[in-house]
């Protein structure tokens, strides 16, 4: 069996419109795939910055991958959500990466999406906060059933990671 | 889990400075602890260690420790890859902790930590934080191994800039591959 440590950290988020998000995020694999070691789902602390609008978390992932195939290659699925004075969770944004192939490390942005809703949903949004979210999640890695959404731009979350591979080329896999 | 050998992985380096709202007349000092995996041990250096205090004598001085970090690692296993979890305190005040994985490929690195200070989670400490009460972590670990990290709340605020050599020893003879040194 192959391996694939992913080491590294979600360094924070750019351009959210507010301070006080964090982010969920979740490690979706291929069936070839198996986790050995480390989490591969977390959630980060909220984050917010009296005098810059960057919202860092410098949270660690650290995770151990045994594989048998290059298909389903690891990504990373991440939620971003603001928590707002009264305490309640709003969606900010969804986003995907995939981990890259390539040994060494990586700065990756994450650009996420959120979805619009119609004008009344934004003139409910605007005065009681909130927004629209996804019933089911798993619309966010279809390629298929995109087409059906309307979504809106919302900001980057960075990542900083560090590859390890090892074995590959015993099975003859170029990267 | 790697099938027999160990490696070898040695750190060198100094924690550099801080950049924080450094007004003049207040003190920093730091600790810093390392925390990594199961697999790992150490078997040379201080696990753990706290900075002397740097004075503040100017408004807006840079916070020098230039504090030696010398450690050497053991492991069979690159997960759990050592972190190094730093505490920064103003006088006896918190003022931030910072968290960052040690580099994984040989060869020299700067290395920016992110400091970010806990908010008070209840209406006592959030009044209290008016008068300068600051609260703390327990166990500033608890940022590496991320246990109950989505329960607190955080204020970021400066950084500190750390130099580090890294070499290692028999990494590449077990098959790993970290990429090109660039």
């Amino acid at each position: 069996m192959a391996e694939v440590h992913i080491i590294g950290q979600i360094i924070g988020a750019r351009e959210f419109p507010k301070q006080e998000v964090f982010c969920k995020w979740h490690l979706q694999i291929g069936n070839n795939w198996r986790v050995i070691e480390g989490k591969k789902e977390g959630q980060t602390q909220v984050s917010s910055s009296q005098f810059t609008e960057a919202c860092n978390w410098s949270y660690p992932i650290d995770i151990h991958l045994a594989t048998a195939g290059i298909k389903g290659w690891p990504k990373i699925y991440v939620e971003v959500y603001h928590l707002d004075w009264l305490g309640r969770a709003h969606l900010f944004g969804y986003g995907l990466i995939t981990i890259p192939t390539s040994p060494g490390r990586h700065i990756l942005n994450c650009y996420t999406w959120r979805p619009t809703g119609n004008l009344r949903d934004r003139v409910v949004e605007y005065f009681l906060g909130g927004g629209q979210y996804i019933k089911y999640p798993d619309l966010i890695f279809s390629s298929e059933k995109r087409y059906k959404m309307s979504t809106e731009a919302m900001g980057v979350v960075i990542f900083e990671l560090d590859l390890i591979l090892r074995n590959f080329n015993n099975y003859g896999v170029e990267y | 889990m790697s099938e027999g050998g160990t490696f070898l992985l040695s750190i060198t380096g100094q924690i550099e400075f801080a950049e924080v709202m450094a007004s003049a007349g207040s003190a920093f000092h730091c600790k810093y602890e390392f925390c990594s995996g199961p697999d790992w041990k150490i078997i040379g250096g201080l696990e753990a260690g706290i900075t002397q205090i740097a004075n503040v004598v100017n408004n807006n001085d840079r916070v020098v420790f230039n504090y030696p970090i010398d450690v050497q690692f053991k492991s069979t296993n690159p997960y759990g890859w050592p972190q190094i979890v730093i505490s920064m305190y103003r006088g006896m005040t918190l003022e931030g902790y910072g968290r960052t994985h040690l580099p994984i490929r040989p060869g020299n690195h700067n290395l920016i930590v992110d400091l970010a200070k806990p908010k008070a989670s209840s209406l006592l400490g959030y009044l209290g934080s008016f008068f300068g009460y600051q609260p703390e972590l327990l166990q500033p670990k608890m940022l590496a191994t991320t246990a109950g990290n989505n329960l607190i709340r955080m204020e970021n605020c400066g950084s500190i800039n750390m130099n580090f050599n890294v070499v290692s020893q028999g990494f590449l003879r077990l098959g790993y591959d970290f990429g090109d040194s660039n």
